[in-house]
């Protein structure tokens, strides 16, 4: 806080000048355009529209296919986050040791991430069809075939998508923060007696805790970004379960309802920008607590 | 103080540029947040600037009253190009010198056509919503019904009250009053193609049925279709049990569908039912792609009437009416085939109109091989009468006739124009989103690999999440 006062104006002044670039292109394409929708949202059409208050969003809330794409956004973000940050955490660990191959496993953990969506959609498609590959096998081995896109197998499904996708990123945070971490404070620990496990939950963990912050922000918004694979992998009216936010706001932009689309989006902003702030602070106090 | 200030500024930036990335991501969607974001802001600009001239849906006030030697331009925009449209161009501009038509179309090719046609949908659709689209467009590759609800277009109906030059008499009155949406004509269908079925009279009448096709809906046909199986063809109709079941399902739509209360009812037993008469249909051969009594046809010209029911498999076909959804109750089916409406927003509307209605004037050009019947009736009687005196029809080199001429019959031809004019019913060039999902996913079941409650439950499942969007 202190420091912020101290420095001089003209190093103020150059930063805001180097930030001015990156901070026009956000302006022109996503702040002014998003403020613009807001406005939208209180509208009842877009040309001479006029002020109808709430309208719109009482709308929206009435809407049952609304509150089905909430629900389910919501559920596959508390299910697969959780679950892809504890299994990419253990695999930083298993990781971060001296393991043959390890070069080799940490490549192969970050190829999905460059792979093209169209590609891996089409594997995907063939493997998890009704008269896929994955079917196929069942038969073989004598089972009852499972319309996996068809039935509440399809969140599993979206799941073990955002994982295998996602995995290999979260996985390198972890890994860089691992590696940032002293090698006295194990030492310390051992000395002090400490096993593998305590070393875990009180040295690892605590040291990790502001990388993980930033992990679990980022697997928020990346769980939102599966409705590309989604979107592709089952159209546009996919099976109820996996009928998510984001394909509640593309058919209604297709059917040009843009009130109620901005309403959604507006909401949806309100809701990561809480939890974004509700993250940072708590960070924040952690941090203050450390020191 | 300072910093909080700072950084609660800084949470706000960051989560918008993560809630943009995540919406950023897809095609369909990257589309979306661009688009609905220029569009609502092109549009509060332009909100100021209309608020003088009142809603401007529907609003035809100036429909009359223009100085005709005011130089305007019309901007006439469709996807595919379209040679009549260039033709009508150049005659309206020969006669109205100060008036000059402009026709905006995409070029493209096979591979491509699918994603201009995306493009072309997403801009038009953000040139309407922002008020500045074209003056008239062709709505077959655009969500008029969208467009209708959201008061982007000009209800003719309206221009059609106004203009004493317009004379109902002389459109095919049923083509015009059925191809209104709501309370209004959003859009002019210049033509239109006639569905029917065409079937072979001999080898019906050799089984004994009788039915009137005037009246017949699709359960008749289906309890008629129990009668003929089995006789001088394998198949009664030549069709796909998805189809059939979604001709069914119009017998009785509104049970299935309540658009109003966003209820849908598939899952109901009578709906199970349905799906199991229709697999016994295809069982028994009533349904099937073999020879059949009947094909479903549709006829775009009075010259292809006569070749058309030719070149089917008997000598002796004719054109029956499409049977009917109870629930629409009787009258044949007809396509629309190219209609043009008036942007809300256009500013030349009385010129616009003007124009739309050279369009369907028996001023364009006739022939009795051009796809589509004219809205027009003077227009048709000239194809008619143009047809007779040719004496017989041409058929396609590549057709089954192998350009063999088909000789013309006045008798016919009389029956044909009371099909014509009996046509109530209008047919969109694709399915509805509800007939898509019946067709999709009933498919598993007649596959034979999903059970019936299976594949209710799902159509269930989706067309309730569309009602409630």
């Amino acid at each position: 806080m202190s420091r912020l006062r101290i420095r001089p104006f003209g190093e103020g002044t150059a930063a805001l000048l180097f930030l001015a670039p990156s901070a026009i292109g956000f302006s022109v394409f996503y702040l002014i355009p998003f403020a613009l929708g807001v406005l939208e949202s209180f509208t009842d059409r877009t040309l001479g529209g006029s002020f109808v208050g709430l309208a719109n969003y009482k709308a929206l809330l009435a809407s049952g296919s609304f509150r089905k794409a909430a629900a389910n956004t919501l559920l596959f973000t508390g299910i697969s986050v959780p679950l892809l940050i504890v299994l990419s955490l253990l695999l930083a660990l298993l990781l971060n040791r001296s393991l043959p191959l390890r070069k080799w496993l940490q490549s192969a953990f970050t190829l999905p991430l460059v792979v093209p969506v169209a590609s891996v959609v089409t594997v995907w498609q063939i493997f998890f069809d009704w008269n896929g590959t994955l079917n196929e096998w069942l038969h073989r081995a004598g089972a009852e075939r499972i319309d996996w896109m068809q039935s509440d197998w399809s969140m599993g499904v979206l799941v073990l998508l955002y994982i295998w996708k996602n995995i290999g990123y979260d996985m390198i945070l972890f890994l860089a923060a691992l590696q940032s971490i002293p090698k006295d404070y194990y030492e310390t620990a051992r000395i002090e007696g400490a096993g593998a496990l305590r070393q875990l939950r009180h040295v690892t963990l605590v040291y990790l805790t502001p990388a993980m912050f930033f992990v679990v922000l980022i697997s928020i918004v990346n769980s939102f970004k599966v409705f590309r694979e989604t979107y592709l992998l089952a159209g546009d009216y996919p099976y109820d379960r996996i009928y998510m936010m984001q394909h509640y706001m593309n058919n209604l932009f297709f059917s040009l309802d843009i009130q109620k689309l901005t309403s959604a989006a507006t909401l949806m902003v309100g809701c990561i920008v809480v939890l974004a702030a509700g993250l940072l602070a708590f960070e924040r106090r952690f941090r203050e607590s450390m020191e | 103080m300072n910093k909080n200030i700072a950084s609660l500024f800084g949470i706000g930036l960051l989560s918008l540029s993560l809630a943009a990335c995540s919406s950023g991501g897809s095609q369909g969607n990257g589309a979306q947040s661009a688009q609905g974001a220029s569009a609502g802001g092109a549009a509060s600009g332009s909100a100021g600037t209309n608020a003088g001239s009142g809603p401007s849906a529907g609003g035809a006030g100036d429909a009359v009253a223009f100085d005709p030697n005011a130089k305007v331009t019309i901007v006439f925009s469709t996807f595919w190009p379209e040679d009549r449209f260039e033709e009508a161009k150049k005659k309206y501009e020969a006669a109205h010198p100060n008036v000059t038509i402009k026709l905006e179309s995409v070029t493209t090719d096979d591979s491509h056509a699918e994603a201009d046609l995306e493009k072309f949908r997403t801009t038009t659709n953000a040139a309407m919503l922002a008020g500045k689209g074209p003056d008239l467009l062709e709505m077959k590759e655009l969500p008029m019904d969208s467009y209708v609800q959201h008061g982007l277009l000009v209800n003719l109906d309206e221009m059609i009250k106004q203009d004493p030059s317009f004379h109902k008499e002389d459109y095919f009155a049923n083509i015009l009053d059925n191809s209104r949406s709501g309370d209004g004509l959003y859009g002019m269908p210049l033509s239109f193609f006639l569905k029917g079925l065409a079937g072979d009279e001999d080898a019906i009448a050799k089984q004994g049925v009788k039915f009137d096709d005037k009246t017949w809906s699709w359960s008749d046909f289906a309890e008629d279709a129990q009668k003929l199986v089995g006789g001088t063809y394998p198949h009664v109709i030549s069709t796909t049990p998805e189809y059939m079941l979604n001709w069914l399902v119009s017998d009785d739509y509104s049970f299935y569908v309540d658009e109003a209360g966003r209820k849908a009812n598939f899952d109901s037993k009578s709906f199970i039912d349905l799906m199991e008469q229709v697999k016994k249909m295809g069982d028994d051969g009533i349904v099937g792609q073999g020879q059949p009594y009947f094909y479903p046809i549709q006829i775009n010209s009075p010259g292809d009437y006569f070749t058309s029911l030719k070149g089917y498999l008997s000598d002796n076909m004719k054109l029956y009416t499409l049977p009917h959804g109870n629930d629409a109750g009787p009258g044949g089916y007809f396509q629309p085939y190219f209609t043009v409406g008036i942007g809300a927003n256009s500013k030349v509307k009385p010129q616009a109109w003007d124009f739309l209605k050279f369009l369907i004037s028996d001023q364009i050009a006739t022939s009795p091989d051009r796809a589509g019947f004219p809205l027009n009736k003077n227009a048709y009687a000239k194809e008619v009468q143009q047809l007779k005196a040719d004496g017989s029809a041409p058929s396609a080199k590549e057709g089954p006739l192998k350009g063999a001429s088909v000789p013309v019959d006045d008798a016919k031809l009389d029956e044909l124009e009371s099909y014509l004019t009996a046509a109530t019913h209008p047919v969109g060039y694709k399915p509805s989103q509800v007939q898509q999902i019946v067709l999709d996913e009933s498919k598993a079941f007649f596959s034979g690999q999903k059970s019936a409650e299976a594949v209710a439950k799902l159509i269930q499942n989706k067309v309730t999440t569309y009602l409630n969007e």
